[in-house]
């Protein structure tokens, strides 16, 4: 009998079976590694530089990051979401409730900022209990529950105001945000500190603690987890209220960053939120993790920047973005699991 | 030799040379097989032996990387399953596939149809279904009722009859017997004979020598995905035969040898004890104590409740009663597998992939699953904790592995049990609930998993076993609960326990009372009630 040429190279999984050995190893690669996202980032990054004056400089760089960590701290949420199997889709809503409770409470009502915070992240975590709670015990479809979530906090928020936001922030919330602010005299905005530590605690809770090892049992196989001891009911909910707790926090940085109340601030993090995330490569039901995120987050930022600049209508920046995130489902549509839920 | 006569006859189906790698994993080497016109063809070799890689190239799932495949003469390359199908060649698995809310008749019927145009007529199909349902089934469900209410029995009925109404030159069968229960078993051995004189020829691939027995007329062996031989059947004895498929005869028999030779002790203090649970509306309750270091079997026809027993004693009873762990003298309830596992009690579900498989994650992950605590080093997960428990276990159980990071789904299916046994036994239970552990799990990882039965039950540990096989009952257990109707309808003890009384026991049954032999069709054989429990419900 013949041998393949399969069999010179090493360790492939199966499903990769068929295909050129090459494309084979890069794509059992990728499946551990998001060499995919590191390439895009940089060749995209590259591209600015070579084509657009002034995209290497400190202010674009900070543009870029702060957009990023915003909307990884956003992904965040969602990441955790998706691994354990769900969709959360009142991320939005949770941002404008952040920032619209925030900017009320300190602006119109003049109370402190962390009592304001407290309100805020009370609702997002009363918010993400529902969005759990409604999702785990009746089984209705996460992606109904999350709407629907969503619609009643953006109501109550619009009855609350009267349909308009009239509060203001306290200034140094605002610097958390602003690209020429500073971090214990370091030159880097605070915002990306602060996502640089969310990203580290995420990262270590997600690989490293039972919390998160739980998480990615009752991903991959609710059923099996629950005979192993783990309490999925538990896992699943606390997994909503995580990523509503992370949306107001995005929501609270928001309201800094434009320095007023804006029911409208959550919209784009609709579907960037999940956008993020899956460009990131991150699978619905336990494969990935927030590293990923990360990288779309950037990705998905550095392509924001680059269509601005180069000053494309808005129709064509959204059919840009909606062409890329439909190849890169495209592209990971094989797996099954992904393809079932989007 | 036999061959010279049979190799006269004109191949309906012949393989040759056939080889298949997926990656580096060189799932076929060189396998070639023969199936004349009406001839039922047993294939057998352990798990990782290459016969599902085989059987899914033969209907058309794989593409051969080298090799040739012939139907009737002439060359053929199957482009997908449809293209097999056509071809006449149609496989039952295992997994019992059939769409849930859809009738009994749809689900004969599918895929038959186009998507705009029927190809068979409805009073055609209606009639053929019955037809081939009356043949595997005593009593025919409603051609209109969802497939879902059915017990699972009578779900993979409707798979094998979904194969049969097409009239297919070729069935292959793999390891589609398991999820049958004993009568419609028999019923489908009897529809395959009479096929088989109509010149259906007939793959059937399983784990269980009386099957093999029973209905083929040779044998062919894999081994690491090579074909070793083809024997007559009549030549082929347990023993030869697991000597062929292991490549060595040293598993054979002993370690079921060592659980026989136990004694277990009558005065052993009680570890569980059921009390009135009622495992059904208006069955009778079952009550149960189970003492230190005993096996016992919980038998009994495909959805009669033993498999609902099982499962009360590990989260507690799904109705009144209540079972109870007793050796530490509280007699605190078990409602929840929580309590259980926090009394002791380790569980090893019966449907390894939907129940106990995390299928994309490492093996050492699947171990660890259910003893994450002892991983933690200074409040963080080792991985070299978990490698380090996990390596007297793979040595123990002799998981045949890669490395650790490796995903759980790349080993072969008695690996990837062992895999989930060290998980419970990880946490080093007094009394192990085995539910259908050997079930798709080869002879030498079978002899593994009595050996170990052996080893925990001198330590004192309890088992509680359920078992489709019979041969299982008789060889292991120190006594059987027989269910029936959802209520326990007969224990028997070591001395009592034959071939003969433990299936006329499924039967409701004794012995003396009649023609009873191990191939009954009693008058009211087959569960009466549609699934008593929801064995298998996904």
């Amino acid at each position: 009998m013949s041998d393949t040429a399969l069999t010179d190279t090493p360790a492939a999984p199966e499903t990769a079976g068929g295909r050129p050995p090459l494309v084979a190893q890069l794509s059992d690669w990728q499946r551990r590694f998001p060499l995919l996202q590191i390439v895009a980032l940089v060749a995209l990054y590259g591209y600015g530089l070579a084509t657009i004056d002034g995209f290497g400089s400190h202010r674009v760089l900070y543009a870029i990051l702060i957009n990023a960590s915003l909307l990884g701290l956003a992904g965040a949420g969602q990441t955790i979401v998706v691994l354990v199997g769900g969709i959360d889709f009142s991320i939005a809503a949770f941002i404008s409730a952040g920032d619209v409770v925030i900017a009320e409470l300190c602006g119109t009502y003049h109370w402190s900022v962390p009592a304001a915070a407290a309100v805020a992240l009370a609702v997002g975590a009363a918010g993400g209990l529902v969005n759990g709670l409604l999702s785990f015990r009746f089984k209705v479809e996460p992606l109904i529950v999350t709407l629907g979530v969503s619609a009643l906090v953006s109501g109550l928020l619009l009855k609350w105001i009267n349909g308009a936001a009239t509060g203001v922030t306290p200034a140094w919330l605002g610097d958390l945000t602003a690209a020429n602010g500073t971090t214990f005299g370091l030159a880097i905005p605070p915002v990306v500190l602060i996502w640089a530590l969310v990203a580290l605690v995420i990262g270590l809770v997600l690989t490293r603690t039972r919390a998160g090892r739980h998480l990615y049992l009752t991903g991959v196989n609710q059923q099996a987890a629950k005979l192993s001891l783990v309490r999925v009911g538990r896992t699943w909910i606390c997994a909503y209220v995580a990523s509503a707790v992370l949306a107001v926090c995005v929501g609270i940085l928001l309201a800094g960053y434009s320095g007023s109340g804006n029911v409208t601030v959550g919209d784009p993090y609709l579907f960037q939120s999940l956008a993020a995330v899956i460009v990131g490569g991150t699978m619905f039901g336990g494969r990935g993790d927030y590293w990923r995120t990360v990288l779309g987050a950037l990705v998905l930022s550095v392509v924001a920047l680059l269509l601005s600049a180069a000053q494309l209508p808005s129709a064509e920046q959204q059919m840009i973005t909606g062409g890329l995130i439909l190849a890169v489902v495209g592209l990971y549509g094989r797996e099954r699991r992904l393809r079932d839920r989007i | 030799m036999n061959e010279q006569s049979q190799a006269e006859r004109p191949a309906v189906l012949e393989a040759a040379g056939l080889a298949k790698a997926f990656g580096a994993t060189r799932a076929l080497r060189s396998c070639s097989l023969r199936m004349p016109a009406g001839e039922v063809h047993a294939l057998m070799g352990e798990n990782g032996s290459g016969k599902s890689t085989l059987v899914k190239i033969l209907t058309g799932v794989h593409a051969p990387d080298s090799g040739t495949l012939t139907v009737d003469g002439r060359p053929v390359r199957f482009g997908g399953p449809a293209a097999a199908i056509r071809a006449g060649v149609m496989a039952v698995y295992q997994e019992v596939l059939v769409v849930g809310p859809r009738s009994v008749l749809e689900n004969v019927w599918l895929g038959a149809d186009g998507v705009f145009r029927r190809r068979v007529a409805e009073a055609d199909k209606r009639s053929r279904a019955a037809a081939v349902l009356a043949e595997l089934l005593e009593q025919v469900p409603d051609l209109d009722t969802p497939v879902e209410q059915l017990s699972l029995s009578d779900r993979q009925a409707c798979g094998i009859a979904r194969a049969l109404v097409r009239g297919p030159k070729v069935l292959i069968l793999d390891e589609a017997t398991s999820a049958l229960d004993v009568a419609t078993r028999d019923r489908l051995f009897r529809a395959v004979a009479r096929r088989k004189a109509e010149g259906m020829s007939v793959l059937f691939v399983s784990h269980r020598m009386d099957e093999v027995d029973a209905i083929a007329d040779r044998v062919s062996v894999l081994r690491s995905g090579e074909s070793v031989v083809t024997l007559d059947a009549a030549e082929a004895t347990t023993a030869e035969l697991v000597r062929l498929m292991t490549g060595s005869e040293h598993l054979a028999g002993a370690s079921a040898a060592d659980v026989a030779g136990r004694a277990p002790d009558p005065a052993a203090p009680v570890l569980l004890r059921a009390a009135g649970v009622r495992l059904h509306p208006g069955a009778e309750p079952v009550d149960f104590e189970l003492r230190a270091g005993e096996v016992v079997g919980l038998a009994g026809l495909e959805g009669h409740g033993q498999d609902a027993f099982i499962k009360a004693l590990w989260e507690g009873p799904p109705g009144e009663g209540s079972v109870l762990r007793t050796v530490d003298g509280t007699g605190a309830p078990i409602r929840s597998e929580q309590q259980a596992a926090a009394a002791g009690i380790g569980y090893v579900p019966r449907d390894r992939r939907a129940e106990a498989l995390f299928g994309t994650m490492s093996i050492r992950e699947n171990f660890s699953a259910a003893t994450l605590r002892q991983d933690r080093r200074s409040g963080l997960l080792s991985r070299r904790a978990a490698q380090e428990r996990f390596a007297p276990y793979r040595s123990a159980l002799k998981i045949r592995m890669g490395r650790g990071s490796d995903p759980v789904s790349t080993l072969s299916g008695g690996n990837q049990q062992k895999v989930v046994i060290a998980r419970w036994l990880a946490r080093d239970p007094q009394v192990l609930l085995l539910n259908d552990p050997t079930r798709g799990v080869d002879i030498g990882a079978k002899r593994d998993i009595y050996a170990l039965l052996a080893e925990l039950t001198a330590r004192g540990v309890a088992v509680v076993m359920l078992s489709t096989e019979v041969d299982e009952h008789i060889e292991l257990m120190d006594r059987v609960l027989v269910f029936r109707e959802g209520a326990l309808s007969a224990t028997l003890t070591r001395a009592e326990l034959t071939r003969q009384s433990l299936v006329a026991a499924f039967f409701g049954r004794t012995v003396d009372e009649g023609p009873v032999s191990g191939t009954v069709a009693g008058p009211d054989a087959g569960p009466t009630t549609p699934a008593l429990t929801p064995d298998g419900a996904a």
